[in-house]
């Protein structure tokens, strides 16, 4: 059940998960297989990561980033600290600067703990 | 301790050339009749400028496919107002770099206003403004006001950085606590006596509380949103812990589209990079 970037996707990836927007309204059904396209899309809505079947990551090039969700979760507490006194969480531009900002620490993270190990 | 501002920033003026090489070239330019060999003659007497402004054009700020090698091209290809205003931009940078370094380096100082006028600059190339450097210059003029705090006031500068440490609130709420003002104010005063367009002075001054601009409040609001993403991607440091309270009025009043705003954090990482390495600090 390995999550991955949506910069990672690959054509001929199937999903695990349906993909939903943020008022819960699915975009993609669970078991849909990727197209550039549909990778196009989901970068279009914002999405960053999508959970991929294991078995159809092998069989696709290139290999991708996985991201070990301790790692969100560290990224998420950095990023609530981070801005602490910005306010309010209800607006688009704070919630979506907060979510890119997580993205990118655990983004970040993953290589560098690629990088080491 | 209360500090007056006029204290604060008197001896400023005789201090700094920095609106010296403004003024000349901005009177040269409203001069319509100036060639383009007459700017370049301006610039040319300042080496160290020469060097610097050469650098900036031919990074990945322009991405130019040729190298731009004399300033006389540069300034056909890049424009007179972009050049004057990236010489305003990097006057600032390399004639403050004496500060005392308790809290704030002046490099992580330098690498926050510049992340700042980067995603300023570029926030504004979106929305088709025909001279985005200006707002790389309000970028990097938008916190002189606590360099001058930090040099010319370091016991009540010392204070506030405490205050702030015990408190958790960002530094301008404990300047004002402290000082009945804050650096935003101590910066539009600044540019005041520089003489600077009326234009910096209300950003720089308002940048903190970009609703109570009044002429530019759309070039306040970009330096405002400009401030946080550079807080929020923790590139340089200008001395605040975390991202300023954000006024989300600000980033409607640029009209862009959020799904912008992941490409516009791609360009600052990109732009910064190359900058503080290739032109700042060099």
């Amino acid at each position: 059940m390995p999550k991955l970037f949506v910069e990672d996707l690959a054509p001929d990836m199937v999903l695990e998960k349906p993909i939903t927007d943020q008022y819960g309204l699915i975009l993609f059904q669970q078991g849909m297989v990727l197209s550039e396209r549909t990778i196009n899309t989901l970068r279009m809505w914002g999405v960053s990561e999508v959970s991929i079947e294991t078995a159809s990551i092998s069989e696709s090039a290139p290999p991708a980033t996985v991201i070990d969700p301790a790692v969100i979760a560290e990224a998420q507490v950095i990023t609530e600290a981070l801005f602490r006194n910005a306010g309010t969480r209800g607006g688009i531009f704070t919630r979506e600067l907060m979510r890119h900002v997580a993205h990118r620490i655990a983004k970040q993270r993953t290589e560098e703990l690629s990088n080491a190990g | 301790m209360p500090v007056d501002t006029m204290k604060l920033i008197s001896g400023m003026d005789k201090l700094s050339s920095v609106p010296v090489v403004y003024a000349e070239l901005d009177e040269a330019i409203r001069n319509m009749r100036v060639s383009s060999s007459h700017i370049s003659a301006i610039i040319s007497k300042d080496t160290g400028l020469t060097a610097r402004l050469l650098r900036i054009v031919n990074s990945a700020f322009y991405s130019f496919p040729r190298k731009i090698d004399t300033i006389s091209r540069a300034v056909i290809i890049v424009g007179t107002q972009q050049l004057r205003d990236l010489a305003l931009a990097t006057s600032i940078i390399s004639s403050f770099k004496d500060i005392p370094e308790d809290h704030v380096t002046v490099e992580s100082f330098w690498k926050h206003s510049i992340a700042c006028g980067i995603a300023a600059r570029c926030i504004a190339g979106y929305f088709k403004e025909p001279n985005i450097e200006r707002y790389f210059v309000a970028g990097i003029l938008h916190d002189i006001g606590r360099i001058i705090l930090i040099t010319k006031a370091p016991e009540a500068a010392e204070q506030i950085f405490q205050a702030s440490a015990r408190s958790g609130k960002p530094l301008f709420v404990e300047e004002r606590e402290l000082l009945g003002y804050d650096h935003a104010s101590i910066g539009g005063e600044l540019i005041r006596l520089w003489q600077l367009p009326r234009c910096y002075e209300e950003i720089i001054g308002f940048h903190h509380q970009p609703k109570q601009a009044d002429l530019f409040k759309l070039e306040t609001s970009v330096i405002h949103v400009a401030d946080a993403i550079a807080h929020a991607m923790g590139l340089g440091n200008s001395g605040e812990t975390g991202v300023p309270p954000i006024y989300e009025e600000a980033w409607t009043a640029t009209g862009l589209s959020i799904d912008l705003l992941p490409y516009i954090m791609d360009t600052v990482e990109k732009q910064y990079h190359d900058s503080v390495n290739g032109f700042i600090f060099n």
